[in-house]
């Protein structure tokens, strides 16, 4: 398993503007200045910590992947992975620094903010992430897929961290619930191959107004 | 010259907290809890969320107009009895879940409007919904997800709910959530936002 550090410094302030519900208007400006301080402190967030590893599938069908570390129960993801060659197991967190922001929040306007940054700080993370593995393994890579999106459920959660050692990170899951913590973590598989590969697990999905729908 | 009440209005509506204040005393002279509340508080906060869904204001903008509400809430009820919908709705994320920030935002919109709300929190058990509606015996249940993995309990905890407390009503909403899941799961409305939400509470409780 490979991981890093993923520096705060780049974090997108119209990306935090969009997860706040602004379209082309802009924050007031008293709401301007708690965006601007809180994004401030945000790009001094050290913890940003991301790690990954590539492994082999060792079987298939319809229904899903099999890997020496369970069973991935998505058809959909079995459906875009036809063509790869390996499987990355990724896991990213924005760590405890942000929720610590969140919950100690003073009001619901701050908590929110900090949750929004906590989203975009995550969702970078994963990109950036995606990208040196790009780099590093000179392979193609298909969108991410998560544990409880699409056709995967949660319990999935195991097999990604059967493949990864996510306490390097200092993330862990809740045995009941298979959520993480801290609660701005990612984790996700996506298929390795060359560049003809299907990509996006969204094509083999109906539902069309999905907030997560990826083109 | 500007009546007290415009002044008032004026001031949650431009989120000035000094201003809001500084009108608090003197609207509640003047005026009774109806005039303050029909023709003060609600036409904002309905133009805020009118705002919010034309994405004219943001969450803060929309959030910051509730807690102005809150503190008249808080200022008028010290003396009377304040203007209650005499309803209950219980709130929560499905288990499975534990984004709340949306179920957050619902939930200080309720209670700016006048609902009474038992807020459950997120990771919420399908018996936890059940006991807690039964309890307060509630006129609404609004349950959140963002996950799509959660729907077979949201299924679940509306089949339960209908079984225990005939009559009540549900409310789904989150971001997997559309119009036809809702349909399919039998729930009796979707919350597409929180612009649109009390309309479509006061649809249900007519």
């Amino acid at each position: 398993m490979k991981h890093m550090e993923i520096p705060a410094e780049t974090i997108d302030p119209q990306m935090v503007l969009r997860n706040l519900g602004y379209g082309n208007s802009s924050p007031s400006p008293e709401v301007s200045d708690l965006i601007d301080n809180s994004l401030q402190k945000a790009r001094g967030i050290r913890g940003i910590k991301g790690a990954y590893t590539v492994k082999s599938i060792t079987g298939r069908s319809d229904s899903g992947l099999q890997t020496e570390f369970g069973w991935i129960d998505s058809p959909r993801f079995a459906a875009i992975s036809k063509d790869a060659s390996e499987l990355v197991f990724g896991l990213v967190t924005a760590g405890e620094a942000v929720d610590e922001k969140v919950n100690q929040s003073a009001n619901m306007i701050e908590a929110c903010i900090w949750d929004a940054l906590g989203t975009v700080i995550s969702e970078q993370a994963v990109d950036r992430l995606l990208t040196v593995i790009t780099s590093e393994t000179g392979e193609e890579l298909s969108m991410p897929f998560s544990p409880g999106y699409c056709d995967w459920e949660l319990p999935g959660q195991r097999v990604v961290f059967n493949a990864l050692n996510p306490s390097v990170l200092g993330v862990s899951y809740f045995k009941d619930s298979f959520m993480m913590t801290p609660q701005k973590s990612v984790s996700f598989v996506a298929c390795m191959g060359k560049g003809d590969m299907d990509k996006n697990p969204c094509r083999y999905c109906n539902m069309k107004k999905c907030f997560m729908r990826r083109k | 010259m500007q009546s007290v009440l415009s002044k008032f209005k004026e001031a949650i509506d431009s989120r000035n907290r000094a201003a809001l204040t500084e009108m608090l005393p003197l609207v509640m002279e003047e005026n009774d809890l109806g005039e303050i509340f029909s023709h003060g508080v609600y036409p904002v906060l309905n133009n805020a969320r009118e705002e919010f869904q034309n994405r004219r204001l943001g969450i803060p903008e929309l959030l910051l107009s509730l807690d102005l509400v809150s503190t008249v809430l808080k200022a008028v009820s010290k003396d009377v009895e304040i203007p209650k919908r005499n309803r209950h709705i219980v709130l929560g994320v499905i288990e499975g879940d534990t984004h709340d920030m949306g179920k957050n935002i619902i939930r200080d919109l309720y209670r700016g409007y006048g609902f009474e709300v038992t807020d459950l929190g997120k990771n919420v058990r399908v018996s936890q919904f059940v006991d807690a509606a039964v309890s307060v015996n509630a006129d609404i249940v609004g349950i959140s997800t963002m996950m799509s993995t959660t729907l077979d309990r949201l299924g679940e905890v509306i089949q339960l709910l209908k079984e225990k407390i005939p009559g009540v009503k549900v409310i789904v909403g989150g971001a997997f959530i559309n119009q036809k899941i809702a349909d399919g799961l039998k729930a009796d409305a979707y919350a597409e936002d929180a612009a649109t939400l009390i309309e479509t509470t006061d649809g249900l409780l007519a």
